[in-house]
């Protein structure tokens, strides 16, 4: 059937330029569909020109909307309906943006008051859950285990030219002390357990956060003309030192991606149905199955980890991407089957469903991932159709009757 | 303190809301049909019959904003030329100006400009309310300073700031082009 997306689409672009809004990626395209054909260059003076842009603005909108409303709402019997509808959600909506200030009042004024009632809570959520923290294991090369966590601080172990201390803000620091020969690099692994989150400092002095659930493995000193590390499983959002004679590659399961100067969050969870790689600064490579494309800041790639291992480029919100490493969940146009297992993954807990509707339940908001499980859980819950039961470890999920 | 709202379910979604499909693209598919038939009557009984055949026909239609606006704009286009086709056939056989069927490429760049006008107008709504009046009868319906004055029962002074604020305000938002389509588009209808 005859559709007109691109139309659409182009409208957006040149309304856009019009009013001024057009974001990177689409200049970009407006830019590409400009340079395209003299055709299009001409359609686009068309469209903005002043005169037609007048002529347009006189004409549009002189209509008698109440008139044809009422025309079609009689001929399609929709009014009534709508008319009760809408107004319950009306007040609803005011409902909760007052209890929404309300409650903000109440926190600022009155924290003992609300530890207090946060206390009465626990009893609906026996064994409230807390919010994860800085927690890993950092493997030696030897097979030696350290468990890391905020107690230990300052040097934890030296060897040759390599020390590696934790900083006070709790992150890992590789500090390397002179030139290493390439013949025997040794490779240490950062892990993650679910419910903790730790950063480290590479020796090359290039950032990197670990979300729950993540396993990191890289060289304790990099040499010659490539800095490769691997991530194993799990998201990690990278702040790169870029160097001409040595490019970053992050090895992920099923591609690799290459810094070309940058700051960029890769998420490659098992189980999940793509890896993502989401660009905030600079510019990077994503390659996987001999493909590979260069994302410009504000773009995502998607390698499908399925049989077909295709390479899809879309345009983002970088915030979305590196909400957790901020120490939010962000949830905008989320299912709650994801919202469940990023919870899953931070409070440790297990999740079940009563009925797999409610997976495709959406969700726009966000909170603090400090809180304990249960207030998170209550904020979803005010939402309406949802009804969680915590027991066991395992956070049970209905649909409201 | 976090907040969450939930948007909808995909099961809700089988259920669209036809007063704000009506509220979005009625404007913009009355303007996309005059284009084509040139006539203010045609083009909104047009639109009218369009989401009335929407309506009718949504448990066959996905229920995804970008398809329900496909089938809206396909109708009126449809609706549009037959228009147009008869309207030929009856000036050919009166022997009086017969019209022409447009081209494609017309019809499709119509599409656009509708497209385009329906967010210009909205930017210019989303000016605040007491600047929209202000600017309707200052810059569209080119009243004096001491008319508009009168009407909205303020001083010519204060007329005369709130329309700098507008000018302002236009400014950070739109493009030049744009201003100068707001301030000489009120020329249009300056009376002496």
């Amino acid at each position: 059937m005859e559709h007109f997306d691109d139309l659409f689409d182009l409208g957006r672009l040149v309304s856009g330029y019009l009013k001024n809004d057009l974001s990177p990626e689409e200049q970009l395209k407006l830019d590409n569909w400009l340079s395209a054909s003299a055709d299009n260059r001409t359609t686009f003076q068309r469209l903005t020109s002043e005169t037609k842009l007048k002529a347009d603005y006189g004409t549009f909108g002189e209509t008698d909307k109440q008139t044809a409303w009422e025309r079609v709402s009689a001929e399609t019997g929709y009014r009534k309906k709508t008319a009760h509808v809408s107004n319950r959600f009306r007040i609803t909506a005011v409902a909760s943006l007052i209890f929404i200030l309300f409650i903000g009042v109440f926190l600022y004024l009155n924290q003992a008051e609300l530890s207090r009632i946060a206390a009465g809570k626990q009893d609906r959520y026996k064994n409230d859950i807390r919010p994860g923290g800085n927690r890993a294991t950092l493997t030696l090369a030897g097979g030696k285990k350290i468990v890391l966590d905020n107690t230990n601080q300052g040097l934890l172990t030296e060897s040759g030219h390599l020390a590696i201390r934790q900083d006070a803000g709790g992150g890992l620091r590789y500090v390397s002390g002179g030139n290493s020969s390439a013949a025997d690099v040794a490779y240490n692994t950062l892990t993650t357990p679910n419910g903790g989150t730790f950063s480290i400092t590479l020796a090359d002095g290039s950032k990197i956060w670990l979300n729950a659930g993540t396993s990191l493995r890289f060289p304790e000193v990099f040499t010659g003309r490539e800095r490769k590390i691997e991530l194993l499983y799990g998201e990690a959002y990278f702040e790169v030192k870029h160097e001409e004679k040595a490019p970053f590659i992050v090895k992920t399961p099923n591609g690799l991606v290459e810094d070309l100067g940058t700051h960029f969050n890769i998420s490659a969870y098992r189980g999940a149905t793509a890896e993502r790689t989401t660009l905030l600064e600079g510019s990077v490579r994503v390659s996987a199955n001999r493909r590979n494309v260069t994302l410009v800041p504000g773009q995502e790639a998607a390698v499908s980890t399925g049989q077909d291992a295709g390479i899809r480029v879309a345009a983002c919100d970088p915030a979305d991407a590196v909400a957790w490493k901020n120490g939010l969940f962000l949830f905008n146009n989320a299912r709650l089957e994801s919202i469940m297992d990023e919870i899953g993954r931070w409070y440790n807990v297990r999740v079940s469903y009563g009925n797999e509707a409610v997976k495709n339940e959406v969700f726009l908001g966000s909170i603090s991932r400090f809180k304990n499980v249960s207030e998170v859980l209550d904020l979803l819950e005010k939402t309406g159709n949802i009804h969680f039961e915590l027991k066991d470890n395992t956070i049970r999920v209905q649909s409201k009757q | 303190m976090g907040r969450i709202r939930k948007l909808y379910s995909h099961k809700m979604t089988a259920d669209p809301r036809l007063d704000l499909l009506f509220k979005e693209y009625y404007d913009r598919l009355v303007f996309f049909s005059w284009q084509i038939t040139k006539d203010k009557q045609q083009s909104e009984d047009i639109a009218q019959d369009a989401f009335i055949a929407y309506w009718q026909q949504r448990n066959e239609i996905v229920s995804h904003p970008v398809a329900i606006k496909n089938f809206l704009y396909r109708s009126v286009k449809n609706a549009s030329l037959n228009v147009v086709r008869h309207t030929r056939v009856v000036g050919q056989f009166q022997n009086s100006h017969p019209g022409t069927e447009p081209a494609e490429e017309y019809i499709l760049e119509a599409i656009i400009s509708a497209e385009i006008i329906a967010e210009v107008n909205l930017a210019i709504e989303s000016l605040p309310p007491h600047l929209i009046k202000l600017t309707r009868l200052s810059f569209l319906e080119g009243k004096k300073n001491h008319e508009v004055a009168e009407e909205l029962e303020m001083s010519v002074n204060t007329v005369k700031k709130q329309k700098q604020r507008v000018l302002e305000l236009l400014k950070m938002s739109l493009h030049p082009e744009l201003i100068i389509l707001l301030v000489t588009y009120g020329t249009f209808f300056t009376r002496e």
